[in-house]
């Protein structure tokens, strides 16, 4: 897959070496931070429903005599909560074990082994943050330089990406039964499967869904998104 | 120090994930005196992952995503070996 629309941070000058062709953040077009921190939508109205109008009320209201039990009807709205996430992703990589680099958009035959938060062995997804400080964070947490050598974080800008389900929102968390502290433990990597984070990836892609939208377990307000298939992503 | 996650950890390896993974990772030849006493499987892997030069400090670092432990230590028990397959398995770098 061809890059052609990543920037790359250059650690020496502190800056990205292309400038941004996004022009809302002012005269820096070379910030690295959006100061808008809306920068999601849910076309849905799911995340910022009022009273006159509740999606899972319409929900209802669409589907009516066709559930046998409300059960049944909420396990249905489970798989309609697609929010359209749009802004930058960031993702820093290192090299393949032959020494080339990475392909940051393609999962590669190492990573479909790997055990992940989200996606356990076998179940595909690539790992996002919606920011560099994210990004940086995570690489860190296992004492791992993101500016060493054979490393890049690559950068792209007024990404589109439709059908994620958004764990960042409580009313979401709430539905799937799942408290905000499930999706920031370790246990991941002690219950591959049964871990509340694997059960949430396995339904979201099961459903569906692009992928996920998360906190992040290593930065307090960090944001990560995890797609399954890059390949249906215009980046 | 086995801790309590390092225990969990042991107990979720399994052999077959291990091996899928690290038979992915070309066989490493090397003269470092710590990674010549390490398992070439963890070698191979962590040399794939994190680059020769990274690795020689990554392995005698302790690391706190592991309840501080340090990974040339760790593999020396069988609980410990099996943790830290577990725990490199587990990396998202």
């Amino acid at each position: 897959m061809t890059i052609t629309r990543a920037r790359f941070y250059n650690p020496v000058v502190g800056r990205f070496t292309q400038e941004n062709t996004y022009r809302g953040d002012g005269l820096n077009l070379y910030s690295y931070v959006s100061n808008n921190p809306v920068n999601y939508y849910d076309p849905s109205g799911y995340s910022s429903c009022s009273s006159k109008s509740n999606p899972w009320n319409e929900f209802q209201k669409a589907n009516k005599g066709k559930f046998a039990s409300t059960k049944e009807a909420v396990e249905a709205y489970k798989k309609t909560l697609g929010v359209t996430y749009e802004g930058s992703l960031y993702r820093n990589v290192g090299l393949m074990p032959n020494g080339s680099p990475v392909d940051p958009l393609e999962i590669s035959p190492f990573t479909e082994k790997q055990n992940y938060r989200y996606t356990k062995p076998g179940t595909n997804g690539l790992y996002f943050g919606r920011d560099q400080n994210v990004v940086d964070c995570e690489i860190r947490s296992y004492n791992t330089d993101p500016y060493g050598k054979g490393r890049t974080t690559y950068v792209y800008d007024d990404v589109k990406v439709d059908n994620m389900l958004d764990l960042t929102n409580p009313k979401t968390r709430k539905l799937m039964g799942v408290k905000k502290g499930d999706l920031l433990t370790d246990d991941y990597k002690t219950n591959i499967g049964g871990a509340t984070t694997h059960k949430m990836g396995e339904f979201a892609k099961d459903n569906g869904y692009t992928g996920l939208i998360v906190p992040s377990a290593r930065l307090d307000g960090g944001v990560n998104l995890v797609i399954f298939d890059p390949k249906n992503i215009n980046f | 120090m086995e801790t309590d996650f390092i225990i969990k950890l042991a107990k979720a390896y399994t052999e077959e994930l291990w091996s899928d993974f690290a038979n992915l990772f070309p066989k490493v030849d090397t003269d470092d005196a710590i990674l010549k006493e390490m398992p070439d499987d963890v070698v191979n892997v962590l040399v794939g992952l994190l680059g020769i030069e990274q690795v020689k400090e990554w392995v005698c670092t302790p690391l706190e995503r592991l309840d501080n432990q340090i990974i040339k230590e760790l593999i020396k028990t069988d609980t410990g070996l099996k943790a830290a397959k577990m725990f490199i398995l587990s990396m998202r770098i």
